[in-house]
């Protein structure tokens, strides 16, 4: 083992560059893998930390369960990553654990899923149950257009498409906050603004973000919908609803930009040193 | 440095600090491209649109 912390990466993203600028500073050995130039092979590989840093869901998932075999520690673990990289499963969790949230529902049939939407009212918001970023994310205004999108879903084939995940669409603030924990601790939150002519508040999509002081209340939900997913570095976005705040998505991959320029937080230095510190215990 | 997009011919920006796997895009036609270092040298692959499981 040469590195203390080897992250692995499919694509790197200004991310990942920061983790190596901040664990240098810090004088932790850390290294970058390219997922795409490493073979694991049980009986010779050995890493002392794995920091799994995809922007596949798929292969960040797989990568935690076969990185769990042959590493000391892995970062977020496999448990988490399970949660997280699923949004129905994320949702079913923090449901089941009294997490405020918006009310979802997940079906496998058109039939179905338009007579879910009507109780849960239009306009109604559909999501892939992978992938973020605001992706494939759409507010329908009425059955119609639930109906078109579904049969668009059913055309192109593919078994993901086939699960409907559905979600009411909650009145708030033309914004989101987005918490940064890492441990037992939040780091960094923002409050992330729509871009003009679009309801989505994604940084990816253009989302602008601003400075956000949680109450000490707001903190302890992130706190608690963390360990609920098992802990580890995550983005965890909420929602300012009439009921309060709504916990809507858990990143375990999470990209810190757009809160970094909004706090002058150094993320990247609170990760690395969450991660040595586990390499100490 | 700029490599030239295999698409519509204009250069793609890379940035100087560019890692192995990286993703660019070409500004002129939108063409995604992933960064490959080998041995030294840098070279650009066409990658497709974004794929339906990415995210962070």
């Amino acid at each position: 083992m040469c590195a203390e912390v080897t992250i692995f990466s499919d694509h790197p993203r200004w991310e990942e560059k920061e983790l190596l600028r901040a664990s240098k500073e810090l004088g932790v050995k850390a290294e970058l893998l390219n997922i795409a130039r490493v073979a694991l092979d049980c009986a010779r590989t050995l890493f002392e930390l794995s920091y799994i840093r995809c922007i596949s869901h798929t292969k960040s998932q797989l990568l935690a369960w076969l990185l769990s075999e042959y590493s000391e520690i892995v970062v977020n673990s496999r448990h988490t990553y399970t949660i997280c990289s699923n949004k129905a499963i994320t949702t079913a969790m923090l449901s089941a654990s009294g997490i405020p949230t918006p009310r979802t529902v997940v079906c496998f049939d058109r039939a179905l899923a338009l007579e879910k939407a009507e109780e849960l009212g239009f306009p109604v918001v559909i999501k892939p149950v992978y992938g973020s970023w605001g992706t494939m994310v759409g507010k329908l205004s009425d059955r119609d257009s639930l109906k078109a999108v579904l049969e668009h879903k059913w055309a192109l084939g593919s078994p993901q498409d086939q699960v409907i995940y559905l979600q009411e669409f909650v009145k708030r603030p033309p914004r989101d906050l987005r918490a940064v924990v890492v441990g037992e601790k939040v780091v960094a939150c923002s409050a992330r603004y729509s871009p003009p002519g679009e309801w989505r508040t994604n940084v990816a999509l253009g989302g602008k973000s601003e400075r956000h002081k949680l109450t000490q209340e707001e903190e302890e939900l992130f706190l608690k919908a963390a360990r609920v997913v098992g802990g580890g570095v995550l983005g965890i976005d909420a929602m300012e609803s009439e009921r309060g705040l709504l916990i809507h998505e858990i990143n375990p991959g999470v990209e810190f930009k757009g809160v970094v320029e909004a706090t002058r937080v150094d993320v990247a230095r609170e990760i690395v040193s969450y991660l040595y510190s586990l390499i100490k215990k | 440095m700029i490599l030239k997009c295999s698409e519509c011919g204009e250069g793609v920006k890379v940035p100087d600090d560019a890692l192995d796997g990286e993703l660019v895009l070409c500004e002129v036609c939108g063409t995604q491209f992933m960064v490959k270092v080998e041995n030294g040298r840098i070279s650009l692959s066409q990658t497709g649109e974004i794929q339906e499981d990415w995210g962070e």
